[in-house]
């Protein structure tokens, strides 16, 4: 082959490197977006060839005629209280078992375990735990609580919370593992520092590792927020969206793929995509802001 | 880790410490009760799955959840599972779909890598923009739309589905590949040009052998995610045919009833046992990819 001169060859090798990807990037994500924004706008059905526009009718039903298909939105707010108790936990088990007590390995993996496991096999298996006479009040008489067991499921309070926990059950060891990662910068010396002026355990937390792992925690409460919006996995296998469980996500699919209003789907996923991104945006002022400070 | 270098210089502090408070003795014991606690919350409900998996029908009605099976080799429960689902199928297209969505993001992901850090071309800036701003949409709103242009594509009920959108829309291991090489110092490629390397040999030969951490970082990243992925096997191959093994242990709780439970705990041991066992072989490399490459997330 004979040598190709160097400008051709590096612009064909920018090229032929990108195509594949920039391809894949239009038609996976980025037309989707564009064709969600524009099916939004229309009476869709999923399935009759054309689509009347209608403005902005979609959005009016959702955000003022309508309410009801924006309620399961208030289930997002249980995920996040869920999620700030999840980080607190987190941060609390990362802390104790980077002080390398015996058997802290351990203990990191067997809390870790849950996020390596497939999402149907331990939905079910929370499924079959939280019943009635299930697992859990198996386990609750066995310990002597049995007095205090509850229709997990069944109670229209409770179930929201029971998910909750099902939600920390799986991912508290992997917002464990980012924690700790974090911990790894905090300088060993200053611990040893404090030790000698006598300061607490709690203080040095407060003081010391406190600080340092400040912007980890912050982006991982953003990232627990977005989360909470987007829902679908825990409920949608455990309970199927019975007994006031829908979550958004839920209801969006469930209009686009069962009741085949696909425009007004495709209203709800814009809502949904608008608050995430607001989100993100006020995330990424803050973290400006800190970078800067 | 490099914590016990420097104790000799503290050598007071370690006498003290000797001799053990009340308050830290209570304190280390009140640690280690919520931690035993904590492992006990998570491991009940997988033990007990894994104990109703050995049982008869006549144990599951009469006993406790919390009773051992009567005999663990009872493997009727087992063999059940296997007879009724599409066990070697699932497993089969888990495995397809996984490999070559990591063999496709991997070659995909390091070329545009590649091109990105190491040329400067136009249009370049908008292609970053475009992946952080794609990478900030989250995937699960778009599904609608998603889902009409996967029709379009006649990809709906096949495995191909999986694959592409596993590779194709896979943003973050795109992005974990750039900011990798981003780090790695251009003299070693720079070297290899003016000894008259060309650029396909440069990425052949330099820089795909260099991204070697990245690439067992998105592999474990990815092989987690795909093994236990809900949501596209639900929408996009429905039939266990064509699906993952999510989707077929989705269909075989759909199918059973409360009699032939313990048949159905048999298919979860199936499906988790592998990722189990890898995870206890390759915990280090699992746990360390994960906090590279999670903080980007």
């Amino acid at each position: 082959m004979p040598t190709m001169n160097a400008h051709t060859q590096r612009r064909l090798v920018i090229i032929s490197f990108l195509i594949a990807p920039l391809t894949l990037l239009v038609l996976f994500s980025i037309w989707p977006a564009i064709q969600l924004v524009w099916f939004s706008l229309t009476d869709w059905n999923g399935l009759s060839a054309e689509k009347t526009f209608v403005g902005l009718q979609n959005y009016r039903t959702l955000l003022i005629e309508d309410r009801e298909l924006l309620k399961p939105l208030i289930n997002s707010a249980y995920y996040f209280a869920g999620s700030v108790l999840q980080l607190a936990l987190a941060t609390y088990f990362a802390v104790i078992l980077n002080r390398k007590m015996p058997g802290s390995n351990l203990f990191r993996m067997m809390l870790f375990m849950p996020f390596v496991l497939n999402a149907v096999a331990v939905s079910i298996v929370f499924r079959d735990f939280l019943q009635i006479d299930g697992g859990l009040d198996a386990v609750m008489q066995l310990i002597g609580l049995g007095a205090y067991t509850r229709e997990w499921v069944q109670d229209p309070e409770l179930v929201k919370w029971s998910l909750v926990f099902a939600s920390i059950w799986r991912y508290l060891g992997f917002q464990l593992l980012i924690t700790y990662g974090a911990l790894q910068a905090v300088p060993t010396d200053q611990y040893e520092a404090a030790r000698i002026e006598g300061a607490s355990e709690f203080q040095q937390f407060i003081y010391i590792t406190l600080p340092t792992i400040a912007p980890i925690l912050g982006l991982q409460l953003i990232l627990a927020t977005v989360g909470s919006l987007e829902v679908f996995e825990v409920p949608f296998l455990i309970t199927g969206g019975a007994n006031g469980t829908k979550t958004f996500i839920m209801a969006t699919l469930e209009e686009a793929f069962e009741f085949r209003r696909v425009g007004l789907a495709a209203a709800m996923a814009v809502i949904l995509l608008v608050f995430v991104m607001l989100v993100v945006v006020i995330q990424r002022t803050l973290f400006d802001k800190g970078a800067r400070a | 880790m490099t914590a016990t270098a420097d104790i000799p210089a503290t050598r007071p502090v370690r006498r003290r410490r000797r001799r053990i408070k009340p308050g830290k003795l209570f304190w280390t014991t009140f640690h280690y009760a919520m931690l035993i606690f904590a492992s006990a919350l998570v491991v009940a409900p997988l033990l007990i799955a894994f104990f109703a998996s050995f049982k008869t029908p006549l144990e599951m009605m009469r006993g406790e959840k919390t009773d051992l099976p009567a005999d663990f080799t009872h493997f009727q429960n087992y063999v059940e599972f296997f007879e009724r689902q599409p066990v070697g199928v699932a497993f089969w297209n888990t495995i397809f779909v996984t490999v070559t969505s990591l063999i496709i993001i991997t070659l995909i992901g390091t070329m545009a890598a590649y091109v990105i850090d190491r040329f400067r071309f136009p249009g370049r800036k908008a292609i970053l923009l475009a992946y952080v701003v794609v990478m900030a949409v989250p995937a699960i709103t778009t599904q609608v739309s998603l889902y009409q242009v996967m029709l379009g594509l006649g990809l709906v009920n096949s495995k191909w589905a999986l694959i592409v959108l596993y590779s194709g829309a896979d943003i973050v291991s795109l992005y974990i590949f750039i900011t990798f090489l981003g780090a790695i110092s251009r003299e070693i490629d720079e070297s290899a040009r003016i000894e008259g390397a060309s650029y396909f040999q440069i990425y052949w030969k330099v820089i795909l052998p260099l991204m070697t951490p990245a690439i067992s970082t998105v592999v474990i990243l990815r092989t987690i995610h795909i093994y236990n992925d809900f949501i596209l096997p639900y929408l996009y191959t429905p039939r266990v045919e064509q699906s993952t093994v999510s989707m077929l242990l989705f269909k075989a709780s759909d199918l059973m009833s409360s009699a032939t439970e313990a048949i159905l705990m048999a298919g979860i041991v199936i499906v988790i046992t592998p990722t189990l066992v890898v995870f206890l072989v390759l915990q280090r490399q699992i746990v360390s990819g994960m906090m590279r490459g999670a903080v980007k997330g």
